[in-house]
């Protein structure tokens, strides 16, 4: 009898916890989990004539993947996506490693000022770089100013240029990534490898570099990933010398009007970016990503 | 340990001075009389007059904020509630609704947007706001439920227990007990999501219709066009809101830390 | 009995394959003080939580006043319970925190008022109204989560090492407190700990608690003196084991006389001498191997470590128990 009250209360409980769960097992489901299912499918499907699909089986959407044309615009925006990520590591890492060994007061003062930017649309920011890279702008008018130049460089709607952009976008993420995991550190420990020897070089691989790389590898995934998706970077700063698959993706959507080939450039878009986080995964031995909710 | 040498502050200040360059700059232009901004002609509000009588802008500016106030309110009822249920459970399900509910976050922008125009398009949804609440609400779920999520599993059980103990009824151990204590990460989830909802430019592009504009795509198509002196005064607007906004909210904070 | 109030009965408990209470019973009267002594896992915390109706047993009743509240909803029970980390209410302060039972029930605010001021006196918090949780120390929050309990005059009062967190003088001076606080409001208090000083300090009666079960019920006097097994002798009285034919006795250590003056002599040699707490304490070793600890006030110069030695004890003084030991 007291065994049938327990299972009677525990159902109560779980009903209570089932009720709550509905609306985002729901929604996950419905808008998540199925639109991405139903964009692998699509992948696999023929192009109507005018827009939509034909229910009709076929591998010529990842066959035409592999053409050079496509081909390039993978490796070009692998290859932009490594540049700026290693550009953003070289600034960013020291940036928040100094800015978690600050006093609590300019540690306050600082997130301030990192949080403007932040908070600014990134289009906001882009408009910028535009003024200063623009023909005859500002930068063109420093240069030659300082007589480095006597005509101007043209920098906007170059590779520079959409480089400059995707750092500029994404430095945040790192540095606050990088500063929220050395913050958290144990500054003794340092101190402590010091003391037993070690050198300031030694030291700082040996524990500091191993107690921040959560946060440093949390870093690189939050701009890895946006930056090959981040097609009006290129669009602003590039003009249509810089095509990445964010680009072509929504080219082939646009103007293209072609959906399957549009889904299966984002699948492999997708399995690539899935491949990177599991491989953030297995050497960060965590699932959260830090930094990412400050 | 404190910072001895010189260093790192030169370090900092530089870097930080050239992520304000653009933005200083954008605020100088602004007032500048000229319509091309390498050539300063003086100063001159014309462009904030031309702005305010901008009724295009203004309709982008009222579509974005309900845009992302309803998302918001979404994600919150979604989040909060699906944190609430996962935190006596722990099942295969539940792990695998948790983990599929943060992949918005973890896949390129351009990708959902691609994969929200062609679902949308199969479901027959017309494009305009409400599909626009659908994709921005799939992006703002994540922050609500991952920062109550974590401060539910932070958060000391024996208080809730207390309070029951004391006589109160489950609803109001959740309104007296629970709701205070998830109510900071509810906001901070909320101000994410703001923020990520008001920016974004990639995913609104894809399932907005045609008549229904955002702030930032009414100034992404301005972008391209090219001469944006009335761009770089609603740019300078919005960071003096974001501004006041982050002043204010560091004062209260200061406020309420001193009380 | 008539005077009852609590009686648990068979209750057991499990959580996935860990049986934490293997049928236990116990009758609690009115106004008893009744210590739960035990060390950690033993299972008391969850007895509690069953009393409290924070846990629901396996099988097994409790009964509170001649009524079957085993099922009962905790917010619907006359028990209340002082939480081992207080668990006072964070966003409250000194005043709401304790007015919150009365809160809950609709009692009008005025009463509320009066009767909060009351239990402010009674713990001697006067002045602390105000104050946040936060802004209190260990020994205040104690107080604080004391009176939020006691105003709503509860049958049972239940108390989860209310004073481990304490340092050692401010919990001496709880342990009085409480017991005075107890006599005064002639609340059945049900107390938690691992400290059998404190257990043997305030309780009327006491039950070790071993693996799910209670190893031994009764008042200090016979819980000290009279030990059923060999564990009771161990925790409780520090007690030394001593195993003789086939027999398994307890003598506390200031028993174990050194003069030659007791009834039963063994030879033993002096392993190890340390000073400790005012108390000097020396292990013996006896020729069955055996080790045996006798204790002494003050420092004794004359014992040196390695020598022989006639030691032994009075027969009354070995009490025999049950081996129980693991």
């Amino acid at each position: 009898m007291p065994n049938k009250k327990k299972t009677k209360k525990e159902a109560a409980a779980q009903k209570k916890s089932n009720a709550l769960l509905l609306p985002l097992y729901l929604f996950t489901i419905i808008f998540v989990f199925a639109p991405l299912v139903y964009m692998i499918i699509l992948s696999f499907l023929q192009k109507a004539e005018i827009w939509g699909v034909k229910n009709v089986f076929t591998l010529e959407n990842y066959r035409r993947i592999l053409e050079p044309l496509y081909l390039g615009t993978f490796t070009e925006s692998l290859k932009l996506a490594f540049l700026s990520t290693a550009a953003i590591i070289l600034i960013g890492y020291p940036y928040g490693y100094f800015m978690a060994r600050m006093s609590e007061r300019w540690k306050k003062r600082m997130m301030m000022l990192l949080m403007i930017p932040f908070w600014t649309s990134a289009l906001i920011r882009l408009n910028g770089w535009i003024i200063v890279f623009r023909s005859n702008g500002v930068l063109d008018k420093l240069l030659m100013g300082l007589h480095l130049t006597d005509k101007p460089l043209k920098l906007l709607y170059s590779y520079e240029a959409v480089l400059v952009g995707m750092i500029y976008a994404l430095l945040p993420f790192m540095i606050l990534s990088v500063y929220s995991s050395a913050e958290k550190m144990d500054w003794s420990l340092v101190e402590a490898a010091r003391d037993l020897g070690a050198g300031r070089v030694k030291a700082f691989v040996s524990v500091t570099l191993k107690m921040t790389l959560p946060g440093l590898l949390s870093g690189v995934i939050l701009t890895f990933i946006p930056s090959m998706g981040l097609f009006f970077i290129a669009d602003l700063l590039g003009g249509n010398k810089v095509v990445l698959v964010g680009n072509v993706i929504q080219e082939q959507l646009t103007k293209g009007r072609n959906l399957p080939f549009a889904a299966a450039l984002s699948v492999v878009l997708m399995v690539l970016t899935s491949l990177i986080i599991a491989f953030y995964r297995r050497v960060a031995h965590t699932k959260e990503l830090e930094g990412m909710f400050v | 340990m404190k910072i001895k040498s010189k260093f790192p502050w030169i370090y900092i200040g530089i870097i930080t001075v050239l992520t304000y360059v653009p933005i200083v700059l954008t605020v100088v232009y602004s007032f500048n009389e000229s319509k091309i901004t390498s050539v300063w002609e003086g100063f001159s509000l014309k462009w904030y007059e031309q702005l305010f009588q901008d009724s295009d802008l203004a309709e982008a500016l009222r579509n974005s904020l309900i845009l992302a106030f309803c998302s918001c309110l979404m994600a919150v009822l979604i989040g909060t509630t699906g944190a609430l249920g996962m935190r006596s459970r722990k099942t295969k399900t539940s792990d695998v609704i948790a983990y599929l509910s943060l992949l918005p976050l973890m896949i390129p922008e351009i990708i959902l947007g691609m994969v929200y125009m062609a679902a949308f398009s199969f479901l027959q949804l017309p494009f305009g706001m409400l599909t626009l609440v659908i994709a921005h609400t799939t992006f703002c779920v994540p922050y609500v439920f991952t920062t109550v999520r974590a401060r539910l599993a932070g958060m000391d059980k024996s208080v809730e227990e207390a309070a029951r103990d004391l006589g109160a009824s489950d609803f109001r151990v959740f309104w007296d007990i629970t709701l205070p204590a998830i109510m900071p990460a509810i906001l901070s989830g909320v101000l994410l999501s703001f923020a990520m909802s008001f920016d974004d430019v990639v995913i609104s592009i894809f399932v907005t219709g045609p008549t229904v504009n955002t702030l930032p795509i009414k100034i992404y198509t301005r972008m391209k066009t090219g001469v944006t002196p009335e761009i770089n005064a609603l740019a300078t607007v919005l960071l003096a809101v974001t501004t006041g906004i982050i002043l204010l909210s560091s004062l209260v904070g200061r406020r309420n830390k001193n009380k | 009995m008539s005077d009852t109030l609590l009686e648990l009965k068979n209750l057991t408990k499990s959580f996935g394959e860990n049986g934490v209470l293997k049928g236990i019973n116990l009758k609690v009267e009115q106004g008893e003080f009744v210590t739960l002594l035990g060390s950690s896992g033993c299972g008391k915390t969850t007895t509690l939580r069953i009393i409290a109706g924070l846990e629901e047993p396996d099988s097994g009743q409790v009964i509170l006043n001649q009524k079957d509240i085993t099922a009962l909803e905790p917010n619907l029970r006359d028990v209340n319970t002082v939480f081992q980390n207080y668990a006072l209410f964070p966003y409250m302060n000194v005043e709401q925190n304790i007015g919150y039972g009365l809160k809950i029930r609709k009692v009008p605010k005025a009463e509320i008022q009066k009767r909060v001021k009351e239990m402010l006196e009674i713990v001697q918090l006067q002045g602390f109204e105000k104050r946040k949780p936060d802004e209190l120390s260990g020994g205040q929050r104690q107080r604080v989560a004391i009176a939020r309990a006691i105003i709503n005059s509860p049958r049972v009062l239940l108390l989860d090492e209310p004073l481990g967190a304490l340092d050692l003088k401010l919990r001496r001076q709880m342990q009085l407190e409480l017991k005075k606080l107890q006599k005064k409001l002639g609340i059945t208090f049900i107390y938690i700990t691992h400290d059998q000083e404190e257990a043997i300090n305030m309780s009327d009666r006491i039950a070790v608690m071993r693996n799910g079960v209670f190893e031994q019920i009764g008042t200090p006097n016979e819980i000290y003196y009279h030990p059923k097994t060999s564990y009771v002798a161990d925790f409780v009285g520090n007690a030394n084991v001593i195993h003789l034919d086939d027999k398994t006795y307890a003598v506390r250590s200031e028993n174990v006389l050194m003069d030659g003056e007791a009834e039963c002599i063994y030879y033993a040699v002096v392993e190890e001498k340390s000073f400790a707490g005012g108390q000097l304490r020396i292990v013996f070793r006896l020729q069955d191997g055996q080790l045996v600890t006798a204790s002494r006030y003050g420092i004794d110069a004359q014992i040196r470590v390695g020598e022989t030695r006639n030691i032994g004890w009075h027969k009354n003084d070995a009490v025999e128990v049950l081996d129980n030991a693991e």
